[in-house]
């Protein structure tokens, strides 16, 4: 393992990796009816500023008393203050993080798992495809790419949700489509009065967007659904499955390869995902 | 050159062990033999098979991995904050006269636990706390098939002291330094020696018990053959009766995940760890609903694969001891060794 | 198995998906439920005294490998597990055109545990069954045993040897000889003091590790995933085994069992630390038949009295 893997993975307090670090969310935004955005600031201020991840990575963000649950982390890799994470309602943990505000003290072991390989992706053309909550892990990456925008080539987003009230990250979605230097393809499921932009299902739009596999990778992340046929479309448009990166899902519990539940054939998803290619995909057994 | 100690002085140094530790022993319980603590007017039973393996020893089927408590700052209420609190103290322990199988299975765990990778502390500690005597099994059940996956029942790789069955009593091998520490050499020096060959050859007799080896190794080709049947229809054949039950992981000396789960009374609380196993259809079942194992024989082949296959590929071991334990208490009769045989083509 | 058993059911293979019966077990005296697709499989089924798995836990669809939505199942079924069919009909679980079943008489099967302590059960290397003796040797020794000596409980208590609804019976009836009471086990706890019932359950309780196969193997339990034993909301159990939350788990089941029971005692064979688990569910049935005269599965189309309503109640 190279220095850079050690740097990014998680020791715990008292070299206990099932202890985390204590941390308080500072601010609490609403995304869409049931995804809410929160920033958080680990209680030890030294540890925050030494705080460092790649993108892709995850945390397991705790209530005590509640449970434990896996989140990637979203914020930029190069902000030092904060934290953030966004939390669609599903369950247990979900739900009561929903109920949270701000100044809540929390727990959280981050980061885990691997991360997609920016260094690799430099002086390519670069092609985002995310559906919903599917752009948490994305715009990781993609606000990494924007502040080193120099070192990657085209980069063109495509992103859509069932409605527009279902797009996460507005405030970004604007902020990237003012920009002259990335593309910015946004779409809907179905058609709604006043929406300006593209609509159809993800997959759809990336046949259209007639991508050029050449010097590119992809990176897509969303609903298991819509990654199945995005992945279609892409290798149609004649992406390699070794150019087209995404992240996994999987029940999780402690993030650290021990507990046993998230495994894909021999891979765990919690340490040798969530970051995979699709190349790695095909040779594990089919068990999605 | 071992010793000889005579059954009627095993409890001379069971009694002496205990003052040191927890001594932990098969005797007969409730109809079954199990691992429970030495006490001196409880008989023990050296003869039957523990009905469960000696893992809990080290892997406890709940164990605290923290306390938590919610404390409001007193000049300002509305700040609340939490404090948690690990414990570092774990039992010395002894597992005296456990197989050589179970043996294999706290070894196995090890490979999991405390090897490359992420390391778990808890297993750690207790596991660097236990002393382990081993007993050569003398009696192989119906269900061993030890030798099949590469153990013996007369050979304890990763005890401190290895007992040999020896006329009226045991041979007994000292393997460790931590295995001296638990000779109490008062006891010891009185005792006769027994010749090495002798051992060797009551080791022998024991191994000749077991069905004629179909050996399977821990080898690439193992673990290619499980993927190679990944798709197999004979899965749902061989496991429709299958009733997803905890039976034969938590039987089983080598199965090792677990859940994770918060307990609160008020504010305060602990977080768990609790044996969980992937035969249960909530192991993996997701948030949204979507489970990637939803039937049984999915279940069953990730079982048998993570065994098998996935194990040889990330620890270089096979993941079963062949204690038979699953197979004797699967209350559908499902027969582990009819599949592994059926699936991976013999060695030699 | 007779010939004639075994030509029977492969002339109904071709109606069914699969039929289940007894296969071999991991020794001779041990059997093992058998899913049959294939005629050639039909030589391998069995019938004899160690059939006692309670095959219609495969009855409910989402306990059992799927067919499709105009096929059916046949199965083999003993009178003591043909009840759960009346019960699971009764509760809307499974449809009757769905199910072939084969009726038989059963002459008791025989619990091989009851020859521990003789001889170690997990080493037996023969065993015979001459008319009324068994022979098992194990360990060098041997060991013949009446097999009357050697039934289970309920067998000794059969009041339905017969299977109580099936498409074909193959074979003679027998009339019910039963030499015990079927609560009789339940009636001896009743006669413990308070204190010592609850010492009873306590020492039972704190040997269960909740691997959960007393309610999978249960017919009657098929609540899957949505069991209130396994959600987390609400939270009704602790995921932490030890005797108080064993317990609350154990009191939820038999309260949910309640006169659904059908005595089957499967969910005390399987237990894995020989807990007699079947006594709860048991003790509520005894009190809904001391109360309503009500037992699970005996009469096709009854409801139980928890699910139905009368104005007037005699014993109420
Ligand atoms: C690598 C990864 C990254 C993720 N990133 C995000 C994110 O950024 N935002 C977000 O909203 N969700 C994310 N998820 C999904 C999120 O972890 C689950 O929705 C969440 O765990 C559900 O917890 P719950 O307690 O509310 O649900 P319950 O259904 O009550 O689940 C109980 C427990 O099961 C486990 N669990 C259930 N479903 C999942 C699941 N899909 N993945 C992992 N563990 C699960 C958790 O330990 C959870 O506490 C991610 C999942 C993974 C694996
Ligand atoms: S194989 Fe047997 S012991 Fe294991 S889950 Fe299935 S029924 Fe239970
Ligand atoms: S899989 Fe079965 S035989 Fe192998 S170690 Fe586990 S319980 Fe023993
Ligand atoms: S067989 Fe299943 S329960 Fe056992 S260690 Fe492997 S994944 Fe875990
Ligand atoms: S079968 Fe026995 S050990 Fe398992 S949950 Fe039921 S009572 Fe407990
Ligand atoms: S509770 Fe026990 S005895 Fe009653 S039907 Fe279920 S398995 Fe049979
Ligand atoms: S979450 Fe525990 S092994 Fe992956």
């Amino acid at each position: 393992m190279c220095d850079c893997a050690k740097k990014h993975k998680y020791q715990g307090p008292d070299d206990n990796p099932y202890l985390p670090y204590l941390a308080r969310v500072i601010s609490v935004t609403l995304e869409t009816p049931n995804i809410k955005s929160f920033q958080v600031v680990l209680d030890d201020k030294e540890k925050m500023s030494q705080f460092s991840f790649e993108p892709g990575q995850v945390a397991q963000l705790s209530l005590f008393g509640v449970g434990e649950s896996t989140f990637v982390i979203n914020s930029a890799p190069h902000t030092k203050d904060y934290l953030q994470f966004t939390i669609m309602r599903a369950g247990e943990v979900t739900s009561a993080f929903h109920d949270l505000s701000v100044g809540a003290q929390i727990g959280i072991r981050a980061p885990l798992g691997n991360w997609f390989p920016c260094q690799e992706m430099e002086g390519r053309n670069i092609v985002f495809v995310g559906g919903g909550l599917g752009l948490a892990p994305l715009r990781t990456l993609i606000l990494h790419m924007l502040a080193h925008r120099e070192k990657y080539k085209d980069i063109h987003i495509i992103y859509g949700s069932r409605t527009p009230n279902d797009l996460c990250y507005s405030k970004d979605l604007a902020d990237w489509q003012r920009r002259g230097d990335i593309h910015v393809t946004l779409t809907i499921d179905r058609e709604v009065p006043g929406w300006e932009y593209k609509v159809g299902f993800v997959p759809v739009v990336v046949g259209e967007a007639k991508l050029n596999p050449e010097n590119a990778v992809a990176i897509t992340c969303g609903p298991p659904i819509m990654i199945k046929f995005v992945l279609i479309e892409l290798e149609k448009a004649g992406f390699k499955p070794e150019q087209i990166y995404t992240t996994l899902e999987r029940r999780m519990k402690c993030g650290l390869g021990l507990c046993g539940r998230c495994n894909i054939g021999p891979k765990y998803v919690c340490i040798d995902g969530p970051v995979f290619t699709f190349a790695q995909l095909k040779a594990l057994p089919d068990e999605l | 050159m071992p010793k000889l100690i005579p059954q009627n002085k095993l409890k001379d140094w069971l009694d002496n062990l205990a003052q040191t530790h927890e001594v932990w022993v098969p005797q007969d319980q409730d109809g079954m033999c199990v691992i429970d603590l030495y006490q001196a007017e409880r008989e023990i039973n050296l003869e039957s098979r523990t009905r469960f393996s000696a893992k809990e020893l080290v892997f406890p089927q709940t164990e605290r991995l923290f306390k938590y408590k919610y404390e409001k700052d007193k000049d300002n209420p509305e700040h609340v904050s939490v404090k948690l609190q690990t414990e570092n103290n774990v039992p010395k322990r002894v597992a005296f006269g456990i197989p050589p199988c179970d043996v294999a299975g706290i070894e196995i765990i090890s490979k999991v636990f405390d090897d490359k990778g992420y390391k778990d502390p808890y297993f750690k500690k207790r596991r660097e706390a236990l002393s382990i005597v081993a007993l050569g099994c003398q009696h192989p059940e119906n269900a061993c098939f030890c030798t099949t996956v590469g153990g013996s029942p007369s050979k304890a790789p990763g005890a401190d002291i290895l007992l040999t069955p020896v006329g009226d009593g045991y041979a007994v091998e000292v393997l460790t330094a931590k295995g001296q520490a638990l000779i109490p050499n008062d006891l010891f020096d009185k005792l006769a020696d027994v010749d090495a060959p002798d051992v060797e050859k009551a080791q022998q007799k024991a191994g000749k018990l077991l069905p004629a080896p179909m050996v399977i190794s821990p080898s690439a080709q193992t673990a290619q053959a499980l993927l190679k049947a990944f798709a197999s229809p004979y899965w749902n054949e061989a496991t429709a009766a299958c009733l997803s039950c905890g039976i034969c992981t938590f039987a089983c000396p080598t199965c090792h995940c677990f859940t994770i789960v918060d307990e609160k009374c008020g504010r305060c609380g602990e977080r768990m760890r609790c044996w969980d196993a992937c035969m249960f259809p909530l192991y993996t079942l997701e948030a949204s609903g979507h489970n990637p194992r939803l039937a049984q024989s999915q279940r069953y082949r990730n079982r048998i694969s993570h065994k098998y296959s996935y194990m040889i590929t990330n620890n270089n071991i096979l993941g079963c001891t062949g204690c038979g334990r699953c197979i004797k208490l699967c209350p559908a009769g499902i027969d582990l060794r009819r599949i592994v045989e059926k699936l991976i083509p013999k060695s030699e | 198995m007779s010939k004639e058993l075994k030509a029977r059911i492969a002339g109904i293979l071709p109606k069914v998906t699969y039929f289940i019966g007894y296969g071999t077990g991991i020794n001779t005296i041990q059997t093992a439920p058998l899913f049959i697709r294939k005629p050639e499989q039909v030589n391998a089924m069995l019938w004899n005294r160690f059939c006692i798995h309670n095959l219609a836990v495969y009855v409910p669809p989402q306990k059992r490998p799927p067919v499709a939505p105009d096929e059916k199942i046949g199965l083999i079924l003993k009178g003591c597990d043909s009840r759960a069919v009346i019960q699971l009909l009764q509760e809307g679980i499974v449809k009757r055109e769905k199910l072939y079943i084969i009726g038989v008489s059963c002459p008791g099967m025989i619990d091989i545990s009851k020859l521990q302590g003789k001889i170690d059960i997990n080493r037996i290397t023969k065993a015979e069954l001459h008319e009324q003796t068994l022979t098992v040797l194990a360990d060098k020794a041997e060991v013949a045993a009446d097999i009357n000596d050697l039934l289970y409980g309920k067998c000794l208590a059969c009041e339905y040897p017969n299977t109580l609804i099936y498409d074909e019976f193959i074979g003679q009836k027998t009339t019910a000889n039963p030499r015990k009471g079927i609560f009789d086990a339940v009636t001896d706890l009743e006669k413990m003091s308070l204190d010592q019932r609850k010492a009873f359950w306590e020492k039972e309780f704190s040997r269960c590790i909740r691997c959960k196969a007393c309610r999978n193997v249960c017919p009657i339990c098929y609540c899957q995933n949505q069991c209130l034993l396994d959600t987390r909301v609400p939270r009704w159990t602790q995921e932490q085994v030890d005797t108080k939350s064993n317990e609350w788990f154990h009191l939820i089941r038999a309260f949910h069992l309640a006169g659904r029971c059908i005595e089957c005692g499967e969910c005390a064979r399987v237990c894995p630390v020989n807990i007699p688990i079947n006594l709860l569910p048991m003790k509520m049935n005894k009190e809904l038949f001391d109360i309503f005269g009500w037992r699970a599965g005996t009469k096709a189309g009854e409801k139980s009295p928890l699910m139905d309503f009368k104005l007037e109640e005699e014993k109420l």
